[in-house]
């Protein structure tokens, strides 16, 4: 099957720090690509890069065999790819609804005149988009949450926000930063389930995350990152045994654990 | 000729209180929007100075200039450490809009401390310390420099001077560098981040005072609004030259003094807060970042 | 935040107090005289003048400080906290409720205009007046999250446009001024928000004060369009005048309410639409709310557009009222007025706005006659308002209260 999105070649320098150098990845519908990496590895630039909130210095994103490289964020997420932030980036004071109700935003555009009018074809819109919303909350687990503004929940809570959030865009591509963080062994099962299921929608997500267990479980295809360049790439079976990933990632991770 | 002097000693005097806005905003991502009332108050407490030394010492000498700028630079300096303490500290980390708000709620209540407090009129400069410097002047390629402009340069290349050292050659620079870096992680490597940004307010405080010191001079008198427009121009000056960019503030300062010069020689006083507007704006539309500024993208 | 120092002092209130004490000192004690013959100041100690100006300040410091305790004393009371919560979810489950108590709203405002002598009517107006431009320096302000500084540079573009055309043609009347001074002023907004819109958020806040300072220079400078520092007479014929067995006062009331009623709903449904949210999640994180498909810039000219627009409107209705535009309606204090109406209010509330310019307009004037020092210090206690807001309360009166539930 063709990849949704092809990138090849992406680096990324702040001043002398290489934070990404010439990293190649594809994503496919209904696949998860887990991204993995010591923390400062670069994987959430690689993230700023692919959404176009940081223009790649080499490099070049496909999105279904169309360039999109340099592309503005809000153009990015309107062709199709979404994502979390790996520190909660919700709009607060706004009530859990109405953060995924933002991620309606451009596909739910109706003139001027009728939002003023407050016509029948907006009511509709406007109903529409409540039920959406509603159920997209239902679908992460936020049933009932609706009317508490975004800051009130819970961490966990605040985490699948951001992923209904996202999902509101109706995006081809998810890409998930960290969104296992600080989540205990419960959360991180509810976590595991909600992900298999967007798989099954057919989904092509992208996946940073740090508990080894969750990657090796789900992911069908790994990427390792460290000091910016891509060390290895495989399935997680090859991924857990090329030394070159213990050296860099696992041996300091399992050594720092005990 | 003279045109060109006087839009130089003018630029320099910007360049002074925009190296505050510059500065402040390096390390805090706000518009302080207060720094030009510190300037005004520069002003005034030049003048309270040279009157309590005249007053108490009975007679007059041209020393007490210089006792009076001190006076200006600790007085100035203790209302931007204050302001600081009292009306940003708390507000750090808050949404922009906060800072800047209570920022410009300080200017007004400054202002019109100073007016309910000193007078709504305008007071007057102290001639007797000015007036030697005025008169005498220094043929140079056919313009005539008065001692008031040497006065004003060369002040404002010491103190640029001495912030330059201070900034790049102490401990104490440097944490402010790293400071402006980082605030986050210049904390958690122990740099004293409150005292430092404290330290930035009152550097740049003593350069506004300077500058309200040679401006007191050189315009002979002052209001309470003095600061509002000044601080305007100086605010322009940094954006001109990138904000949070130190060199970027002496250059925006210098080309605004020019600019402003020529504009009131060649096409009338009237209408040099137009062109200074127009030339904001195609700055802004030709090099968002200023002219020495670089982008700095946003950490995700 | 993670740089506040945990060294919270109890000490430190006091000694700040005394640095602020010592360096207010010479302003306040210090009487410097000139001497143009000699070219010398002298400074006396001069008590009275110092004690003179905290009299004065006291009842202003005092009255403050008591309401502010009142409105303390009354937000915590809990039975009055349940009966607000009550109301509101009740009015929320029956939108009929909602209706009945806006419409009684409307009556009684109708009612006044026949009812209400004519010094609570010209109040109303400029409570009206100031009502619009809070209105639409909320949308920027407090929804989108953009400070503007020089808002009455676009109230006086209204003013202007509309005393230029009334000028310029006989048959010109101030109903048709209102739409086109709103395109003219939103227009001028856009040229100037273009440029900075595209910058960090603060940019916009000077180049909008750059603006308004600017503009009233340009008008000084004309005197042939706009008559210079005298400024412009509105002929009879175009200003807001008796209609239908109403005097003008009455006409004006009328006017200025109907105005602010349509744009309070314009306002509102924008509030409640797409692209209030979209504005909301602008104010919130631009980065988050470009990373879910909103074009932030365009989303932030839109509401600038609109804001300065709404400004222009209330430029054509005072100047329509008033009768006469100078350069004088572009003032910083101008500005700053309806920016600390919006403030006190409460950021991004539209009832917050309208509680804040009714209070900001009405309580110094009705004190005015009765202390008259309270104009003296009116800028004074606005400054204050603002920085003591931003300090306590940055929410405002009506604003949410932060943290949520
Ligand atoms: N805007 C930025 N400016 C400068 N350095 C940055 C910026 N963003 C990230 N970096 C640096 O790039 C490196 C990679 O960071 P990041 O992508 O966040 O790593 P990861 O997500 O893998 O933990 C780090 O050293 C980080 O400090
Ligand atoms: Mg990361």
């Amino acid at each position: 099957m063709k990849p949704v999105m092809e990138v090849s070649g992406i680096s990324k320098s702040f001043g002398g720090l290489k934070a990404v150098q010439s990293v190649d990845l594809s994503a496919s519908a209904g696949k998860i690509l887990s991204i993995i990496g010591p923390n400062g590895a670069g994987k959430t630039t690689l993230f700023n890069c692919l959404t176009g909130i940081y223009r790649p210095d080499t490099g070049s994103i496909f999105l279904e065999g169309r360039e999109i490289t340099g592309t503005q964020p809000h153009e990015v997420c309107r062709l199709g790819i979404a994502r979390t932030f790996q520190n909660i980036r919700l709009f607060g004071e706004m009530t859990a609804l109405e953060n995924v109700m933002v991620g309606h935003f451009h596909h739910d555009e109706i003139s001027l005149w009728h939002i003023l009018s407050h016509s029948p074809a907006h009511r509709i819109l406007c109903g529409r988009n409540k039920e959406a919303a509603s159920a997209l909350l239902a679908r992460v687990g936020l049933e009932g949450a609706g009317d508490l503004p975004a800051q009130s929940l819970a961490y966990g809570l605040q985490k699948r926000l951001e992923i209904a959030r996202a999902l509101a865009t109706q995006p081809k591509i998810l890409l998930l930063d960290e969104p296992g963080a600080g989540m205990n062994p419960q959360e991180l099962g509810g976590l595991i389930d909600l992900i298999g299921r967007l798989k099954k929608d057919g989904l092509a997500i992208v996946l940073i995350e740090h508990h080894m267990q969750v990657v090796m479980e789900i992911s069908d295809d790994i990427l390792v990152l460290d000091h910016g360049e891509q060390i290895a790439r495989g399935i997680p079976r090859d991924i857990r045994n090329n030394p070159r990933v213990i050296e860099a990632y696992l041996g300091k991770s399992s050594s720092a654990g005990q | 000729m003279e045109v060109l002097v006087n839009g130089l000693s003018r630029g320099a005097i910007y360049a002074l209180v925009a190296l505050g806005y510059t500065m402040v905003y390096g390390i805090l991502g706000m518009i302080n929007f207060a720094h030009g009332e510190i300037f005004m108050i520069g002003m005034f407490a030049c003048v309270f100075g040279l009157a309590m030394l005249a007053t108490w010492v009975g007679a007059a000498s041209p020393w007490m200039l210089v006792g009076a700028a001190v006076f200006a630079i600790l007085l100035a300096s203790a209302f931007g450490y204050a302001n600081e303490r009292i009306a940003y500290r708390k507000l750090r980390g808050s949404h922009i809009l906060a800072p800047l708000t209570s920022a410009i709620g300080l200017s007004i209540v400054l202002q019109n401390f100073v007016m309910l407090a000193v007078t709504k009129d305008k007071i007057d400069f102290p001639r007797y310390f000015s007036e030697p410097l005025v008169q005498w002047n220094l043929p140079l390629l056919g313009a005539e420099i008065t001692g008031l402009q040497l006065l004003i340069l060369g002040s404002a290349v010491v103190l640029m001077a001495l912030l330059f050292w201070f900034i790049n050659g102490t401990r104490l620079g440097i944490a402010m560098r790293a400071a402006s870096q980082d605030r986050l992680m210049a904390g958690l490597v122990g740099i004293p981040v409150d005292r430092v940004i404290a330290l930035t307010f009152v550097i740049g405080s003593s350069l506004a005072a300077g500058a309200g010191v040679l401006v007191s001079m050189y315009q002979g008198v002052m209001r309470f609004d003095a600061g509002y427009l000044f601080g305007l121009k100086a605010f322009t000056a940094a954006v001109l030259g990138g904000i949070g960019n130190i060199p970027g503030a002496v250059l925006g300062g210098l080309i605004i003094g020019l600019c402003e010069d020529l504009t009131s020689y060649y096409i009338g006083s009237d209408w040099r807060h137009i062109v200074l507007f127009g030339l904001l704006m195609l700055v802004l539309i030709a090099r968002p970042r200023g002219l020495l500024g670089e982008r700095v993208a946003d950490k995700v | 935040m993670a740089d506040q120092s945990p060294t919270a002092k109890s000490g430190t209130p006091w000694s700040l107090a005394l640095l602020v004490a010592v360096i207010t000192a010479p302003f306040i004690w210090l009487k410097v005289k000139y001497d143009f013959r000699t070219g010398l100041s002298t400074a006396t100690f001069d008590p009275a003048r110092g004690w003179s100006l905290i009299a004065g300040l006291l009842p202003v410091v005092l009255g403050g400080l008591a309401l502010w305790l009142a409105l303390r004393w009354l937000c915590a009371l809990p039975q009055l906290r349940t009966l607000f919560t009550t109301c509101s979810s009740r009015i929320n489950e029956h939108p009929v409720l909602r209706h009945a108590g806006v419409v009684l709203l409307c009556t009684t405002i109708l009612a006044c205009a026949f009812f209400a002598d004519n010094k609570v009517l010209s109040m109303g107006v400029f409570v009206f007046l100031y009502g619009i431009q809070a209105l639409g320096l909320n949308i920027t302000v407090g929804m989108t999250g953009l400070l503007v500084l020089g808002y009455a540079g676009f109230f006086s573009v209204g003013a202007y446009v509309f005393a230029i055309l009334a000028h310029s043609q006989p048959w010109f009347s101030w109903w048709m001024a209102l739409p086109i001074a709103a395109v003219v002023a939103g227009g001028v907004g856009w040229l100037v928000g273009l440029p900075c819109l595209r910058l960090r958020g603060d940019y916009l806040a000077i180049v909008t004060l750059g603006f308004a300072e600017s503009f009233r220079e340009l008008m000084r400078n004309l005197p042939a369009l706009s008559g210079g520092d005298k400024g412009l007479v509105i002929p009879a014929a175009a200003k807001i005048g008796a209609f239908a067995g109403m005097n003008r006062l009455q006409a004006c009331y009328l006017a200025t309410a109907l105005c602010l009623a349509v744009l309070v709903l314009v306002v509102h449904r924008l509030y409640h639409s797409r692209i209030g949210r979209a504005w909301r999640a602008i104010k919130a994180d631009e980065t988050a709310a470009a990373a879910m498909g909103i074009s932030v810039v365009q989303m932030k000219l839109m509401a600038f557009t609109l804001s300065a627009g709404l400004a222009g409107i209330a430029g054509v209705l005072y100047a329509g009222y008033a009768g006469f535009v100078d350069p004088s309606t572009c003032a910083f204090e101008q500005s700053v007025l309806v920016l600390a109406m919006v403030i006190l209010g409460g950021l991004g509330s539209i009832p917050g706005a309208l509680l804040g310019s009714a209070i900001l307009y009405l309580v110094p004037t009705l004190l005015r006659d009765q202390f008259p020092q309270v104009s003296e210090y009116r800028l004074l206690l606005f400054g204050s308002i603002m920085v003591l807001m931003m300090l306590f309360r940055p929410q405002g009166l009506l604003g949410k209260t932060k943290g949520g539930a």
